[in-house]
């Protein structure tokens, strides 16, 4: 039986599995290809792009939206997300830099990762415990947690005056690179590890895919749901303390449209809004690409009004390229049926 | 296949029922009126310059601006998706009709912001439906797109005075010395949106659409073009709500309605409309945006900063939320 | 083995712990199990392989059969060599030839069923049942399963069948139970059986006295919809009849026959790929839903729950939803109270619907009541054609009656309808002719005379009727 001739048809070399893998590996191609051209094309129209000290800067800023980035595909990739992470990202610079008037900053940085693990795991109860609905959990929240910012700093800005040394997180070198991007790997290879080789990742991966196949299965989606979002928190505080860094005053009016700027990382590098599976490397060449474009704009000195709008289209168009293939991929497998 | 129990012939009969249930039945259906009534009641008892005639006529005119863009929301909450651009379209059109005001004159001006509102509805519809996006997410994204053109158009957040003064009376002008004006085109809103939901041919598919979405399909409506319409009302609603804002505030800019989507959408939510599509109530929606009109004057009163708004919003939101889950599960028992 | 509703998946629901027993045990291995879920049914060692297959698409061949109870290295990390190792095994034993890090999702629906067994035998169950597994299969992946049915048995691995295909059951089975009228009807070995013989268990039975309803009516002699080699792809293959005003024609078939996907063809909900439909003698293209109703072609869906009611609607709305096309002339915008209460009431009182008034919530129904109204609103569709799916699932006794004697009035009054059901009694009560399909080809066409529970079923499971009966 094994080896019978009607095995071996052309019928069961699965054309339709043929055309979405090519895809799949042209997302990922495509993104950093994208990126690449990109890059020629700010270099060649954007004089001053291909400086050391604009590259550096470029590779900063993709690195604050890449790392909350990271956290918010691993939550689509179970089947959510979160609204609330522009306000996460403030609030916890805010602590950052409230607290460093008090404490050291190793301290300080616990204490606003703390903060939005907190917040992050408030989200995950909320929506699993009370069965309601991600987004308009997280939206709700998107507007406490800035409420909070806003009555904590009285909508003044908090200037770090206190151990300067902490700006080093955003200025200083690690191996000759710069910290930031430093940490975006660290916290690449950590997620990675999480997404792909522990049970955890696995486990948010299946209940994006099947979430009733997960639950026969046996495993605890309201556990694992939680987990998810306080990682998205942690994420969002990461980059909320890379922030303060980077600026060293801040104030509650930060990081709006933050949260539409990490969907669209999510999306562009190749995560399905539907989920299962999330696309961490093409995530980070998004973040990449989204900070080129930005950059070589502003060397162009195009109003950041145009940056905004370029976003907002952007999103439109990895969405429409996201459903379409979902539907490109649902029409060929029921013919194939 | 599933295979249904089969049932017995007899009619669900109407058992009599007690005093205690009629109070509680009602009390839960009209949970937001009962608690506006309630909160006017206890702050006029408080506080003493909250009752007087120019605290609440101010909260009916800050009721309107909300509460005009929950009647379009609530209609496509109905149907099954949401509208967060809801603050970049009311910009868009608040900054175009503040332009337009010299050149146009009061009338024409409302009637292009209006139909700029509809055709912008209009264009998110087309969004999530051709495009094949989920409603918040295309909308969210549209909203970025609505809010840089009108910065692009007000050369970065100038803010644009509006001079005229017949019609900056649309905005502070009263009718029968009491009632604001746009608290009339408020309740006149509500009537028309009442209407479409419930009394007319359109309204009915609305809710089909919303309570089974694949039913609709299979019975042949035109379930796109139902969606795409009430994109568009939401657009038109925002628009006029956006006319009377500029009115009332004397100037647009690109943000003059930050936050708008959210408190729509609490509004709307805190009405009892389910979030699940196919039934709403208009009658809450309205009760929801006074009564936020309300919290937020008590607020201001009691001299609580501006910034707790958007912590009793979110509040709001939330727990409107679970209440409507906890009604779930009474009704299921 | 069974005949369509002889309670062969409610047993199946039951073993697996997905419904509840009201009475009688279950003893596994001599001892008594309560199973209060599914997940009970698993730790007691049952396994179940639905058609809705329980595996994630986007995780991998490995990662599925490891799903929840993955093997972990003292770090907390997947252990890839256990996972691959263990897998690889079970693979092996099977004969599976697939790659462990292939995604699901790019598996064929027959290599899908092969991972979900690989799963249920590396979980070391020891009953695996199976609901008609080849459905959805070719030939060879069905000499596949056989193979791996075989080795599970030489694994001391209780298998447990579910299939009405008989030719399968004599392939693969050593004993057979025919369920009946939702009794056992008998268990015995294969070898001592002939498949006429199985035939007759499933069947034999007295035929409840159903009142007679049908009673011929006169047929036009034009055809008002004809339908030549019609195929849909993936579902029916070549299919032709006639329909005539004034005729019910009954369609019959099993599980995957291609009843449904016919009538959803005509309704425009399907992509037809060849064949021609011809309505009053000319050609017309069904692209759409609205195209068949401006055709005059209205359908019934299969289950109303999910694809017919609206739940928050009214039953005077789920009536008329659809009556008046949207934005068709400008004075019938709104909604004329007065007019549409006319027609619910001239609705309520000819298909008898009990409902306390027309503003009700069409949940509070009974489920007969409700089909009643999604009959109403097939006739407030103005259309000639009718195709009914399943018209009486989930109806009661009395109404199911009614609704019968409906359908042949309707008839009479100068419809012509399709009705398309897995209830033979009911196919026998209204149908002038049956069409009866099998794997989406035509098996026969029978005429009123030849109508019979015997005759239908034996088409329906594609053999051929052996004498005049």
């Amino acid at each position: 039986m094994k080896n019978s001739p009607e095995l071996l048809h052309p019928r069961n070399f699965f054309n339709v599995s043929n055309a979405t893998r090519f895809i799949q590996v042209a997302e990922s191609l495509g993104v950093f290809a994208l990126l690449m051209i990109v890059v020629i094309g700010a270099s060649i129209v954007a004089p001053g792009f291909f400086t050391y000290t604009n590259l550096t800067n470029t590779l900063i800023s993709a690195s604050i939206t890449a790392v909350t980035g990271l956290g918010m595909t691993f939550a689509i990739a179970m089947g959510g997300f979160d609204l609330s992470v522009g306000s996460v990202q403030v609030l916890t610079a805010i602590v950052a830099a409230d607290l460093l008037s008090v404490v050291d900053p190793p301290l300080a940085i616990v204490g606003a990762l703390l903060a939005g693990l907190m917040l992050g795991l408030l989200n995950g109860i909320l929506i699993s415990k009370l069965r309601l609905p991600a987004f308009v959990v997280t939206f709700g929240m998107m507007s406490i947690v800035r409420g909070v910012a806003l009555l904590v700093t009285q909508g003044q800005s908090v200037m770090i005056t206190r151990h300067s040394e902490f700006g080093l997180l955003n200025n200083g070198k690690i191996l000759g690179l710069p910290v930031p991007l430093v940490i975006m790997i660290i916290v690449f290879v950590v997620l990675s590890a999480l997404l792909k080789h522990t049970p955890f990742g696995r486990h948010a991966c299946a209940i994006g895919g099947n979430r009733a196949a997960a639950i026969v299965s046996g495993i605890n989606v309201d556990r694992t749901t939680i987990a998810v979002f306080g990682l998205v928190g942690v994420t969002a505080a990461i980059s909320g303390v890379m922030l303060s860094s980077q600026l060293m005053i801040v104030d509650a009016t930060l990081g709006t449209g933050f949260e539409l700027q990490t969907i669209t990382v999510s999306v562009l590098g190749g995560t399905s809004l539907s989920g299962g599976h999330g696309n961490l490397v093409g995530t980070i060449f998004a973040a990449l690409l989204l900070a080129t474009i930005a950059s070589a704009l502003n060397i162009l000195k195009v109003i950041a009004v145009y940056q905004y709008l370029a976003l907002g289209v952007l999103l439109i168009f990895a969405l429409s390229i996201d459903s379409a293939r979902r539907a490109f991929i649902t029409k060929s497998l029921l013919s194939h049926a | 296949m599933t295979l249904d129990p089969i049932e017995t012939t007899l009619v669900k009969g109407e058992r009599p029922v007690s005093y205690g249930a009629v109070i509680v039945n009602f009390l839960t259906k009209y949970y937001i009126q009962c608690l506006l009534v309630a909160s006017v009641a206890v702050l006029a008892a408080v506080n003493p310059y909250f009752g007087t005639v120019e605290n609440l006529e101010n909260i009916l005119l800050q009721a309107s601006f909300a509460g005009i863009g929950a009647a379009g929301m609530t209609l496509l909450i109905v149907s099954g998706a949401f509208d967060l651009s809801v603050a970049g379209l009311l910009g868009l059109c608040g900054v175009l009709s503040s332009e337009l005001l010299p050149s146009l004159g009061v009338v024409f001006t409302v009637i292009v912001a209006l139909v700029l509102g509809l055709f912008l509805g209009f264009l998110n519809g087309l969004v999530v439906t051709k495009l094949r996006i989920p409603a918040f997410i295309a909308t969210l994204g549209m909203m970025n797109i609505y809010l840089a053109l009108a910065f692009i158009w007000t050369n970065g957040s100038r803010l644009i005075s509006v001079e005229d003064p017949s019609f900056n009376a649309l905005g502070t002008g009263t009718l029968l010395n009491v009632l604001p004006i746009p608290f009339v085109v408020l309740v006149a809103t509500y009537l028309i949106c009442y209407v479409i939901l419930n009394r007319s041919v359109y309204g009915r598919c609305l809710r089909a659409v919303g309570s089974n979405e694949i039913a609709a399909r299979t019975a042949g409506l035109p379930v796109d073009l139902i969606r795409i319409l009430a994109f568009a009302i939401v657009g038109g609603c925002s628009a006029l709500a956006g006319v009377f804002l500029t009115a009332e505030l004397s100037s647009a800019s690109a943000v003059m309605a930050t936050g708008y989507e959210l408190t729509v959408i609490a509004v709307v939510v805190i009405g009892g409309t389910s979030l699940r599509g196919g039934s709403g109530t208009l009658f809450g929606s309205f009760a929801g945006a006074l009564f936020f009109a309300v919290i937020n004057s008590a607020l201001n009163i009691l001299n609580v900063g501006a910034y707790w708004q958007y912590v009793v919003t979110g509040i709001f939101l939330i727990s409107a939320l679970g209440v409507q889950a906890l009604r779930g599960y009474i009704q299921a028992e | 083995m069974g005949e369509n509703g002889a309670g062969k998946s409610t047993l199946i629901n039951i073993i697996s712990g997905l419904l509840h027993p009201t009475s009688g045990k279950i003893c596994v291995a001599g001892e008594e199990v309560i199973l209060a879920g599914a997940i009970q049914a698993q730790k007691v060692g049952i396994s179940t392989i639905t058609q809705e297959f329980n595996l994630v698409p986007e995780l991998t061949v490995a990662e599925n059969i490891f799903l929840g109870r993955e093997p972990t290295t003292r770090m907390g990390l997947l252990n890839w060599r256990k996972i691959k190792s263990r897998a690889a095994e079970v693979l092996d034993e099977l004969g599976l030839n697939v790659p462990l890090g292939q995604r699901v999702a790019y598996l064929s629906v027959g290599d899908r069923q092969l991972v979900e067994i690989a799963k249920a035998l590396s979980m070391e169950f020891r009953i695996i049942t199976m609901d008609e597994p080849t459905a959805a299969l070719n030939a060879a992946e069905v000499a596949r399963l056989f193979d791996i049915i075989e080795r599970l048995k030489r694994r001391r691995i209780a298998v447990l069948y579910v299939s009405h295909r008989l030719n399968e059951i004599f392939q693969i089975a050593d004993r057979v139970t025919v369920l009946r009228d939702g009794k056992r009807v008998d268990t015995r070995r294969l070898g001592e059986l002939s498949e006429d013989n199985v035939v007759t268990m499933m069947l034999g039975r007295a035929l409840k006295k159903e009142a007679a309803i049908y009673q011929a009516i006169e047929v036009s002699e034009k055809a008002i919809l004809s339908v030549n080699n019609l195929t849909v792809p993936g579902f029916v293959t070549n299919v032709s009849f006639d329909l005539h005003v004034g005729e019910v024609m009954g369609c019959a078939g099993l599980v995957g026959s291609g009843r449904y996907e016919l009538t959803c063809a005509l309704f425009g909900l399907l992509r037809i790929s060849s064949g021609e439909v011809k309505i009053n003698g000319r050609l017309v293209r069904i692209s759409s839903c609205n195209a068949a109703m401006r055709r005059g072609i209205y359908m019934l869906p299969e289950e109303r729950k999910v694809e017919g009611i609206f739940p928050d609607l009214t039953v005077r709305e789920n009536l008329l939803i659809g009556s008046k096309r949207l934005f068709q002339r400008f004075s019938e915008l709104l909604i004329n109270g007065n007019d549409e209460e006319k027609q619910y009431q001239g609705m309520r009182k000819s298909l008898d619907i009990r409902a306390s008034s027309s503003a009700q919530k069409i949940t509070k129904l009974s489920g007969g009541n409700q089909q009643k109204v999604m009959l109403g609103r097939a006739l407030m569709s103005n259309s000639r054609i009718l195709l009914l799916n399943e018209p009486t699932r989930g109806v009661d006794v009395g109404t199911r009656v009614e609704i019968h004697a409906a359908i042949r009035k309707l008839a009479q009054s100068g419809y012509a309808i399709i009705v398309s059901s897995s209830d033979i009694p009911e196919l026998i009560n209204v149908s002038d002719r049956c069409l009866v399909l099998n794997a989406g080809r035509t098996k026969g066409l029978l005429d009123r005379a030849h109508i019979s529970e015997d005759n239908i079923t034996t088409l329906a499971i594609g053999q051929e009727i052996v004498g005049d009966n």
